[in-house]
């Protein structure tokens, strides 16, 4: 039954024209970020860096250190956006539309009813991440040849690393798995305030605002100390991936707070559901 | 014959506003119970409390001896329910709806989902979106919805919302229908006090969240026998009745005449007392006047009137 259930959530979801809003914007945006990298100073500079440090141009302005750059503004400004549009949508449009009444008439727990919800969710989230790395990849792919993958993240991370094409190509999978975990996070933040009593785009507001908050507040100055206690912090272990060698000491450290911070919103969020009143 | 739904000392606050205040009733296997009320009187609050949508903050509800708050699956399991305003997945088709809000009940057979649409009249709609649907056929589609965990009970909340005349009167048959031919026994909620005469074998009147008359229909016809009485001077007349203890009531030009009264005693009062009578028959008491009544009504007469009859 919770099969079909979730087979059911996943058809209702991804019959709505809304949850396709996400993979228009990336496709645009992408396409957008490759044109500016091919015609503006970006690329002069990237290549600047590789000669530096005596590493051939060639080998590394290709599709796969395009495609990981092209991540970075998506990631920040878009991904949030879409996953926070889709977890405020999950309950709070249902509410709204009146079709929760319809569904609680039945004989099916509340609490089976948001796990049900959420395991949409968090599939909409990896398929949303699956497909913001194929198509950055495949775009990239049609502008830039195939080579070597070349990472730079100066702060906070201090990343400076080159790979092979195939081992670049492994992390890049590697790094769509912990992005998939972000994408499911910031969705189980705005699915936890849409199970209370608020609209649609205020439970995706405030998942905004909060994810936005822990950012400023994990980048003033007098917390640099305390980055550790900001989610945003944690949700940076895709870029660990890239590190050489791997911090994994920081990853499963990380990923222990991601999966706390989930259960600990999920189980908000279900209790939120379970005591409210749904009427018209 | 058993007790399908057991309300029992019922209170819910919404905030500091009461909005359902120590309500019991229940309503036996096989009736046609309707619930009536003003706006904002607790009809719909009751319905979500049956439901388990609304948490009631003391009292009991039970729907097959089951309790709500307890054992939701077992209570529901029986159930179908139908709102004032049925809301669908508008981009899907009405069949993908059924199938979708069937499998939150139970795993649902196709056959079974065909059977509903045929008995609602949707056949060879059933794959059009809703989006293009009609208010009627909506209310069709709700219908099926509500039957295909094929129910026992049946809670319907202001049915007749929206409809045009000809959609009033296909509900009233349809609703018939299925109590007759199905068995069912139905629980509505309705401001259409006509209808619900038609229809009803028992009825509960709430005021401000309050019970105020819970009984049957020919209860009220039986027990509140009005006459028509015009005379000279009505008032007069009827203040001169009161004083002498012959009538319980009077509105309008009707009079409620005191139990044991023989109405040829009473006329000969009138006569007696220089009043010229020039009709006096007997009035029919229709739920509209009855319901009228009770509302108008101060609220310590109403409790008074409350009856609990079977």
């Amino acid at each position: 039954m919770f099969r079909v259930q979730l087979r059911n959530e996943l058809l209702k979801l991804f019959g709505k024209k809304r949850t396709y809003i996400g993979f228009g914007a990336f496709l645009l945006a992408q396409n957008a970020m490759l044109l500016s990298f091919h015609f503006s100073h970006w690329r002069v500079r990237l290549e600047k860096i590789l000669e530096l440090n005596g590493y051939p141009i060639y080998d590394f302005i290709s599709a796969l250190t395009v495609a990981i750059i092209m991540l970075f503004p998506q990631i920040t400004m878009l991904m949030p956006l879409y996953a926070c549009l889709v977890g405020g949508d999950l309950v709070a449009k249902e509410y709204e539309d009146g079709t929760l009444r319809m569904i609680l008439s039945r004989p099916i727990s509340r609490f089976r009813l948001i796990l049900v919800k959420w395991c949409a969710g968090v599939i909409f989230s990896i398929i949303l991440v699956i497909s913001l790395g194929v198509m950055a990849l495949v775009f990239a792919r049609l502008w830039f040849p195939w080579g070597g993958l070349f990472v730079f993240i100066p702060e906070p991370e201090h990343i400076f690393s080159v790979f092979d094409s195939a081992t670049g190509l492994k992390l890049y999978m590697v790094a769509h798995i912990f992005l998939s975990i972000n994408a499911a996070t910031m969705m189980t933040i705005a699915f936890m305030f849409g199970c209370f009593n608020v609209k649609p785009a205020a439970a995706t507001i405030l998942g905004l605002s909060f994810l936005l908050l822990n950012l400023v507040f994990e980048n003033l100055p007098f917390m640099q100390d305390y980055r550790q206690y900001f989610l945003i912090h944690h949700l940076r272990i895709w870029i660990c991936v890239f590190g050489q060698p791997v911090n994994w000491m920081r990853i499963i450290e990380s990923l222990i707070v991601i999966f706390t911070f989930n259960l600990t919103t999920l189980i908000i969020g279900m209790i939120g559901f379970h005591i409210r009143d749904i009427k018209s | 014959m058993g007790t399908l739904i057991e309300i029992n000392n019922v209170c819910k606050k919404f905030g500091k506003r009461v909005a359902v205040n120590d309500v019991s009733f229940s309503v036996q296997n096989g009736e046609i119970f309707g619930l009536l009320g003003h706006n904002g009187a607790g009809k719909s609050t009751i319905i979500g409390m049956m439901l388990g949508q609304v948490w009631a903050d003391s009292g009991e509800i039970k729907l097959f001896k089951s309790n709500i708050a307890s054992e939701r699956e077992n209570a529901l399991k029986k159930v179908g329910a139908i709102f004032e305003t049925p809301a669908f997945y508008e981009y899907l088709s009405a069949w993908k709806n059924l199938e979708i809000l069937s499998y939150y009940s139970a795993p649902t057979p196709q056959e079974r989902i065909k059977e509903v649409i045929d008995w609602v009249g949707l056949t060879g709609c059933e794959h059009l979106k809703v989006k293009t649907y009609s208010h009627g056929m909506r209310m069709r589609l709700a219908l099926a919805q509500a039957l295909l965990p094929d129910p026992d009970l049946l809670i319907l909340d202001e049915p007749g919302e929206g409809l045009d005349p000809e959609g009033i009167a296909e509900m009233r048959h349809t609703i018939l229908r299925l109590n007759n031919e199905l068995g069912l026994t139905i629980f509505l909620s309705s401001h259409f006090l006509n209808e619900v005469e038609q229809l009803c074998s028992r009825i509960a009147v709430l005021k401000n969240g309050k019970l105020i008359f819970d009984g049957k229909l020919s209860f009220i016809k039986e027990r509140y026998i009005w006459y028509r009485l015009i005379v000279n001077d009505f008032q007069k007349a009827v203040d001169l009745l009161k004083t002498n203890g012959l009538i319980q009531e009077y509105r309008d030009s009707l009079i409620l005449p005191s139990p044991n009264i023989k109405l040829p005693e009473l006329l000969k009062f009138l006569i007696h007392n220089g009043f010229e009578v020039s009709e006096f028959c007997r009035n029919e008491e229709t739920l509209e006047s009855f319901y009228l009544s009770l509302m108008h009504k101060e609220e310590k007469t109403n409790i008074n009137l409350t009856v609990q009859s079977n």
